[in-house]
């Protein structure tokens, strides 16, 4: 009688409805992997959606096998256990995540979701019949715990079975073993790992952040905003030197970059910090323009990065294609730099100007100083040699003006002739105007 | 993103019963291997001494005669409608169908066959509302703690009664006899005891249905656990002959009822003018009692361990125990009364803590 009156399917938690929905999107997108399951699927039961929780709660155990700290890893298991339709486990699993992470505090508020839903009608994250009053005394509170949830389990299901890679990284230069991408519209960040040869990066981490309390890219001083483009960690700054609210320490990037600056974007101060001691994570909008993770996320990624080193790209989306384009878009540009070598080489000045847009600047120099400064450079030139080495491509999140893809190149060179040689680092800003790649800015 | 509204039943019944997608899923037999595909309902059966129609309608369910199966429990309730385990069947079908719906009425009706079952699924509900609340609480950071006061309802009465089983006969001491509160008489078990002409009493609990129909069944599946202390109806010979210690337990559950029930002038007709407190004037006594019994926001009072001892002169004693609770005090105290008949009924004379 017992468990028959008790364990009768008082589920109502909408979560679920999230994730089914989610189920039968993900299976129609990824076509070899829907003919994998169903294969399996037909030998067991024919059911399809259990085996997808299936999968789901063995990634969440390798997650948490790797790092017993993932509390991400735990919730979503809740959830998919939930989903699985086993309930006392569910709610099992939130009730020792809230004890490990008392500061959790979306985990406390689905552990209580999870508690209703075995008695009553839970309607969405922290909303039921039972607790009308919440909404209304903590409805803002609330929203950024749904809100939280949201892109949480969001952000994890959509990268799901996607084997799609950034566009934003097209190459790695040698002394790059990392680099870090942050999608605004999913709060989510990626750290990325090289490859031997030319092959794509490897995802090896993925984390939920926070970022700045409004939308849309930063512009000036106190906008509230998180900046978009392609930055590098400039330095580390430990946790003694600072606030309590930024955690365990911070990365500040290097916000204004060359273009922010020729756009004529102010502010400064954009960090890549942790979580005041009283909070696990924050929601998703809440900071002042700085990428915030949760104190134990950030440990993680700080063995990763190197001050001086490692990028960090912000796009509010990332570009995600196939390894096909990501492949194209490599030897696009990767031609374009080794065109700009050589024509620089050839001695011939026009055809090594003719790499460089008219709205190319760099430290004191446009376009047309520029060209006067390289023709009377070139006057005294027997030969020159460049050597380009440690060369990293980033595809540039969002366009640039009028839409015109951009791109940076990061890398050594080595520049020989017989007048003059240097060694030096270098960083060009590429700009497509009618199909044709040209340098916009160049600076070392 | 959560936008769908699954069920607009108020949570405190049983409105919002949402089967998750694999339960559809499920093999009908589920029985009690839910390990695979999450089961949720689950059929009660596989009892050696299950009565043989709830064996029969099994058997057709899993044979896969769903219809007959279903009709079989339907007739049962009809025939036992106190008896819940058909009703829970009959559930686990029409879910296993996908008709929620009516499995939730079903499964309601077999909550409501018993007052305990209700109450604890309202309390266990209490419970989780409760804990929901406090981990709320800790995810908005709530200031207000620990004001609110779970407040679970107690059984103010036993709702099963007691079979009294005439074959457990051994010789008791004479004068003692346990019994637990409001035993209906079993004709069939009970030949000693006579009914008696209904007094005020069995008038008040006479709402109160007995389960006796189902209850001697001595199947363990069908028979509800309750820690029954069978009386003796051959000790009741020896009782005056005109002492029914039924009717007596009768009367303290009523005098229990109209205290919890917070109607002092009920509560106060129950004292035998002899009456006397000790201390005080009858008066003051009852003006206190008024008081007492009117100001809390509610009161429950139970009764149990009710052992009657009959004396001389249309006198019984009666020892129990008293568990009151309100919304201000709780406590629980031995008691002794004396009560005796008149032409009325049974009355107070005497009430003092032991």
């Amino acid at each position: 009688m017992k468990q028959g009156i008790f364990k009768i399917g008082l589920i109502g938690a909408a979560v679920i409805i999230l994730l089914s929905s989610w189920l039968v999107v993900s299976a129609n997108q990824d076509k070899d992997w829907r003919e994998n399951t169903n294969t399996t699927a037909g030998m067991i039961h024919d059911d399809k959606d259990s085996l997808i929780v299936h999968d789901l709660l063995a990634d969440m155990d390798a997650r948490l096998i790797d790092n017993p700290k993932d509390y991400e890893a735990s919730l979503l298991k809740g959830l998919f256990y939930f989903r699985q339709g086993n309930v006392s486990k569910a709610i099992d699993i939130l009730r020792r995540l809230t004890r490990r992470a008392p500061e959790f505090h979306l985990a406390h508020l689905v552990y209580g979701d999870l508690l209703l839903a075995q008695v009553g009608v839970v309607t969405d994250v922290g909303k039921s019949p039972m607790f009308k009053e919440l909404d209304t005394k903590n409805s803002k509170q609330l929203s950024q715990l749904r809100e939280e949830a949201h892109f949480r389990l969001q952000a994890y299901l959509n990268r799901l079975h996607d084997t799609r890679v950034p566009s934003q990284l097209l190459k790695l230069g040698k002394s790059v073993d990392k680099a870090i991408l942050v999608e605004k519209s999913t709060h989510r960040l990626y750290v990325y790992e090289r490859q031997a040869g030319l092959k794509p990066p490897l995802k090896v981490y993925d984390y939920y952040v926070s970022t700045g309390r409004k939308k849309g890219d930063k512009s000036a001083q106190g906008d509230l905003r998180t900046p978009e483009g392609v930055y590098f960690v400039t330095s580390w700054i430990p946790k003694n030197r600072l606030p309590d609210k930024y955690g365990v320490g911070a990365f500040p990037v290097n916000y204004p970059n060359e273009w922010d600056r020729h756009l004529g974007k102010t502010g400064e101060g954009i960090w890549l910090h942790g979580t005041g001691s009283r909070f696990y994570s924050r929601p998703p909008r809440d900071s002042e323009g700085c990428v915030v993770l949760t104190n134990i996320d950030l440990g993680f990624i700080k063995r990763e990065i190197k001050p001086g080193v490692t990028p960090v790209i912000i796009a509010n989306k990332l570009d995600w294609v196939d390894y096909k384009t990501w492949q194209q878009e490599q030897k696009n540009l990767l031609g374009v730099i080794e065109r700009w070598r050589r024509d620089w080489e050839s001695l011939d000045v026009n055809r090594y100007l003719s790499n460089y847009t008219k709205d190319f600047w760099t430290h004191g120099y446009n376009f047309i100083s520029w060209s006067q400064r390289k023709r009377r450079l070139a006057t005294n030139k027997t030969f020159q040699k460049v050597k380009i080495s440690d060369l990293s491509l980033f595809s540039y999140p969002d366009a640039g003006p009028e839409g015109k893809p951009m791109a940076v190149a990061q890398f050594h060179q080595q520049y020989r002739s017989n007048n003059y040689q240097s060694d030096t680092d270098k960083r060009l800003y590429l700009i497509r105007d009618k199909d044709e790649w040209r340098i916009l800015y160049e600076g070392s | 993103m959560f936008s769908r509204r699954l069920d607009d039943s108020p949570p405190k019944t049983l409105g919002s019963i949402l089967l998750v997608v694999s339960l559809a899923l499920m093999p009908l037999y589920a029985s009690a291997d839910n390990s695979s595909v999450g089961a949720t309902l689950r059929p009660l059966g596989s009892n050696a001494d299950m009565r043989s129609e709830f064996a029969n309608a099994r058997h057709l369910w899993q044979r896969g005669k769903l219809k007959q199966a279903a009709k079989l429990y339907e007739s049962m309730i009809e025939h036992y409608p106190k008896l819940p385990d058909p009703y829970n069947n009959l559930a686990v079908i029409y879910a296993a169908q996908g008709d929620y719906k009516k499995a939730q009425q079903i499964l309601e009706r077999g909550l409501n066959t018993h007052l305990g079952y209700a109450t604890i699924y309202e309390n266990l509900t209490a419970i989780y509302v409760e804990m929901a609340r406090d981990s709320y609480g800790k995810a908005l950071q709530f200031e207000d703690k620990s004001q609110h006061q779970l407040k679970l309802r107690a059984l103010a009465e036993l709702s099963v009664k007691p079979v009294l089983v005439a074959k457990n006969v051994e010789t008791r001491p004479a004068e003692a006899t346990v019994v637990t509160p409001a035993p209906a008489p079993v004709p069939a078990a009970t030949p000693a005891t006579p009914a008696t002409p209904a007094t005020p009493a069995q008038i008040a609990t006479a709402g109160v249905e007995t389960h006796q129909d189902i209850l001697v069944e001595k199947s363990p599946l069908l028979t509800p656990k309750t820690s029954v202390q069978p009386a003796q109806p051959t000790n009741v010979s020896q009782l005056p002959a005109t002492v029914d210690q039924a009717a007596i337990v009768s009367v303290l559950e009523a005098w229990a009822a109209a205290w919890s029930a917070q109607v002092p002038e009920r509560y106060l007709a129950f004292y035998d003018p002899q009456f006397h407190p000790a201390g005080q004037s009858r008066r003051k006594w009852e003006a206190l009692r008024i008081k007492r019994i009117k100001h809390p926001k509610w009161i429950r009072v139970a009764l149990s361990d009710i052992i009657v001892k009959p004396l001389t002169g249309k006198r019984v004693r009666v020892e129990l125990r008293q568990h009151y609770q309100s919304s201000t005090y709780s406590d629980n105290e031995r008691k002794e009364f004396i009560l005796m008949q008149t032409e009325t009924g049974w009355h107070i004379v005497s009430e003092r803590n032991i």
